[in-house]
């Protein structure tokens, strides 16, 4: 009788233990489950990568440069054409100039921001300006839809590429 | 010598009552934790809906958009309209902030010229006053500045701040 009831009194405590376990359990898959995938964007870095890209892209190149009397699209192409180097700025070339303007305005934006981003004006097969923060390249995981602008040398042959893209921060 | 075994298996069903109660305590500690991590993420995310929302809304202001010939452009400000909505905003705050809470509630709007020179314009405050507290999502939009003068433009940025007090 005495043996029956310790028994009944054991098969009591490992109940309460199983109980406390599973309780556990579940606390922890629940935690499990709500942690973030380090991958996965939210609907706020989707949208603020892609309006950021193409309005930078767009914003850049229509933007006028005083001392050489022409837009960054303008400067582009006479950098980047067989028969550039018709504009002057000052004492600097339009290609010395497209570079000193796309610096100034990538400080003042986008690291300012401490945005890790790839910013690539390609001119031609062999002349481009690249800037790159913290590892943000074509390859990196979870970088957005880059924005993308063609430069049209017409009617000389070839285009220059404007690309922006910004990953994960 | 029964009074003695009564009382210790009174001891023991008590002791019993008291764990079970425990666990269920603890229970509801650990689900109302779990709730206010739910509740906490899911204002983020409202505050993050709110912020393109307005982003949005801001960046394709009729007041403030280019046009030309009733044709508007994306994605560029006219600086005069900025100047004069500017000055409006200044000089009557709180008819402003009132006019446009209903589009964008409690947020801070302000252009910022960065090529060629620096200017600000600010188009709409309705921040936290002093001693509030609340949570500011910033969010920055690259824009053009037509100037109408010149006929040229400028590269600046729309920064809108949206605030969940």
């Amino acid at each position: 009788m005495m043996r029956t009831k310790a028994q009944t009194e054991i098969i009591g405590l490992v109940i309460i233990v199983i109980i406390i376990t599973l309780a556990m359990l579940f606390y922890l898959s629940y935690k499990a489950d709500s942690m973030t995938d380090p991958s996965k964007k939210t609907t706020y870095q989707t949208y603020a990568y892609n309006e950021i890209a193409t309005s930078f892209a767009q914003s850049f190149l229509e933007t006028y440069v005083w001392e050489c009397h022409a837009t960054v699209e303008e400067l582009i192409v006479d950098c980047g054409s067989l028969r550039g180097g018709r504009i002057t700025c000052g004492f600097m070339s339009s290609c010395q100039k497209l570079e000193e303007v796309m610096v100034e305005i990538k400080n003042e934006t986008l690291d300012a921001w401490d945005y890790p981003y790839g910013l690539t004006l390609r001119l031609s097969s062999s002349k481009k300006y690249s800037y790159v923060k913290y590892n943000c390249t074509q390859d990196t995981v979870g970088r957005g839809t880059p924005g993308v602008f063609l430069v049209p040398y017409f009617p000389d042959p070839g285009v220059g590429t404007l690309e922006l893209g910004i990953c994960k921060y | 010598m029964k009074s003695k075994k009564a009382q210790l298996q009174m001891g023991e069903s008590i002791f019993v009552v008291i764990i079970i109660l425990l666990l269920i305590v603890f229970g509801l500690v650990f689900a109302s934790n779990a709730e206010e991590d739910s509740i906490r993420a899911d204002k983020e995310d409202f505050l993050d809906l709110d912020s393109i929302t307005l982003t949005k809304y801001a960046s394709s202001l009729a007041e403030l958009q280019c046009s030309l010939l009733d044709v508007t452009e994306l994605s560029c400000f006219d600086i005069d309209k900025l100047t004069a909505f500017s000055n409006v905003t200044d000089k009557y705050p709180e008819i402003s902030a009132e006019y446009y809470f209903s589009q964008f509630g409690n947020a801070n709007i302000t252009v910022h010229e960065i090529y060629p020179s620096n200017r600000n314009w600010t188009i709409y405050y309705n921040g936290l006053e002093d001693g509030e507290v609340g949570k500011i999502k910033t969010t920055t939009v690259p824009i053009s500045l037509y100037d109408g003068i010149t006929k040229r433009k400028s590269f600046g940025i729309l920064e809108i701040q949206a605030i969940s007090k």
